[in-house]
């Protein structure tokens, strides 16, 4: 089949994670469900509004679930759709973050706002083969608690790996539950968190802001910039390299990324015109 | 069992510029505090007299406005809680509240002016681990100012 040509999906499920947030559980209308790896995205359709970039969040047997967040036109469709809706799929596209890299090492997942959905196959993936690393710590930061991600999985990640959050923003009401987390920007929650600087992986996923804090305070607590991930978003059109739409400098992001090494991209984060 | 007064300082990052003779003498001027969850270690409008280090447990600062309690931000092991004991008759802009059960080493801050103004190689370090502290505040105010997850 061509990469150009969208195959028709259907919504099985649709989970609701926050107020302008949901979880598509979808499928093939026939055949199977192409493997996807943690990190990979694919391009989702509404049809009739426009094709754009999503990331996997969960890989199931023979389903894909997609979290997306309404931003604009394409991403209002398809958080829209309902149980039996159609919709169109191009993909795997894009690189992976580096199970196999982390494998015997500790393992450092930082994530902010959406950017824990494309890193909960990681979780995924650690939940099922726990013992193949070493000390694993999650650290996850929101603007406020309304918004935080895949509550209904927080209890089993504590069960075997560290599990932190903070929120930028906490304005409680008298009638609600305190928050229990923590209060303030992300970064506030690497030195908190135990990991062997010679011998971690970090995986890195959320704003580019965001991601150059993260990333520089993992640098100052010394793991080497070839061990930080990071998983860069920019506009996409085709996804296999044609275009240049989604074109960093000398990368194309849908073809060497989204997931590239910070050693790789650091230099281009900052600079203005890119 | 509570650990003395000077391990529990060891650990914290405003004492690790500080000789052991200097922990010492910052110990001689500590005591220990215990707060359960729920309760207040001060209130806005307080004077602030003391310097807390956190031992274990988390404590918010918050702020009440007419939509509620804002927490501005949380502390834990090993932060340093409320720097305004620097400037003598200076009073707390926030709430300070037990998040969950808090255990707490408070230096006397009157009696720190004297030793810092003494030992003024004590004070210069002390006070290079408060400004670094400043600066990493000012520096995660800044980033949230920036409302990234918008
Ligand atoms: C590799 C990759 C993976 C992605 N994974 C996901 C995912 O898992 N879930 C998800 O919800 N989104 C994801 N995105 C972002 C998603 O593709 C965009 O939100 C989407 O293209 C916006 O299209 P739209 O037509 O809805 O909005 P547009 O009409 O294109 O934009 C509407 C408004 O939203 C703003 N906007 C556009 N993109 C973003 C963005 N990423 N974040 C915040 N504001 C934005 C625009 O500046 C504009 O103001 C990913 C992007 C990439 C490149
Ligand atoms: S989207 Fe076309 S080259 Fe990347």
């Amino acid at each position: 089949m061509s990469v150009y040509l969208p195959r028709p999906f259907v919504v099985d499920a649709v989970e609701r994670e926050t107020a302008d947030t949901v979880t598509l559980v979808i499928r093939p209308q026939s055949g199977l469900a192409p493997a996807m790896k943690a990190g990979q995205f694919a391009m989702l359709s509404a049809f009739g509004t426009g094709e754009v970039p999503i990331s996997v969040s969960r890989i199931a047997r023979d389903r894909l679930h997609h979290t997306i967040r309404h931003v604009g036109e394409a991403t209002r469709a398809l958080t829209a759709l309902k149980t039996g809706d159609s919709l169109g799929f191009r993909g795997p596209f894009g690189t992976a973050w580096p199970l196999a890299a982390a494998v015997g090492k500790d393992l450092l997942v930082l994530a902010g706002g959406l950017g824990l959905a494309p890193l909960r196959p990681v979780l995924d993936y650690v939940m099922n083969h726990r013992d193949r690393f070493a000390r694993v710590s999650v650290l996850y930061g929101t603007r406020e608690v309304s918004q935080v991600l895949f509550g209904r999985d927080h209890k089993a990640w504590r069960s075997l790996m560290s599990l932190r959050m903070t929120v930028d923003h906490d304005v409680r009401q008298p009638d609600c539950a305190p928050w229990s987390g923590q209060v303030g920007v992300i970064t506030k929650l690497i030195p908190k968190a135990t990991y062997d600087a010679q011998n971690t992986v970090a995986m890195v996923c959320g704003p580019e802001i965001m991601m150059r804090f993260s990333a520089r305070d993992l640098e100052a607590s010394g793991i080497e910039r070839a061990n930080i991930h990071v998983s860069l978003e920019r506009n996409m059109k085709c996804a296999v390299g044609l275009c240049g739409h989604c074109q960093l400098s000398n990368f194309l992001v849908c073809r060497d990324g989204a997931v590239l090494s910070y050693d790789r991209v650091a230099p281009l984060l900052t600079v203005r015109e890119l | 069992m509570t650990a003395r007064p000077q391990n529990r300082l060891q650990t914290n990052a405003l004492c690790a510029e500080l000789t052991p003779a200097q922990i010492d003498k910052l110990a001689c001027l500590a005591r220990s505090e215990h707060h359960t969850a729920g309760t207040f270690v001060f209130r806005e409008g307080e004077l602030a007299t003391d310097l807390y280090l956190i031992d274990a447990g988390r404590v918010g600062l918050e702020l009440c406005s007419p939509r509620g309690v804002h927490t501005i931000d949380t502390l834990d092991r090993d932060d340093a809680l409320g720097l305004s004991w620097m400037y003598p008759g200076a009073r707390w802009l926030f709430d300070a509240r037990a998040t969950e059960p808090l255990d707490l080493v408070v230096i006397d801050g009157q009696r720190l002016h004297a030793l810092c103004e003494q030992d003024t190689d004590l004070g210069m370090r002390l006070m290079r681990a408060m400004a670094r502290e400043v600066i990493e505040r000012l520096q995660a105010t800044r980033a949230r100012l920036l409302d990234f997850y918008r």
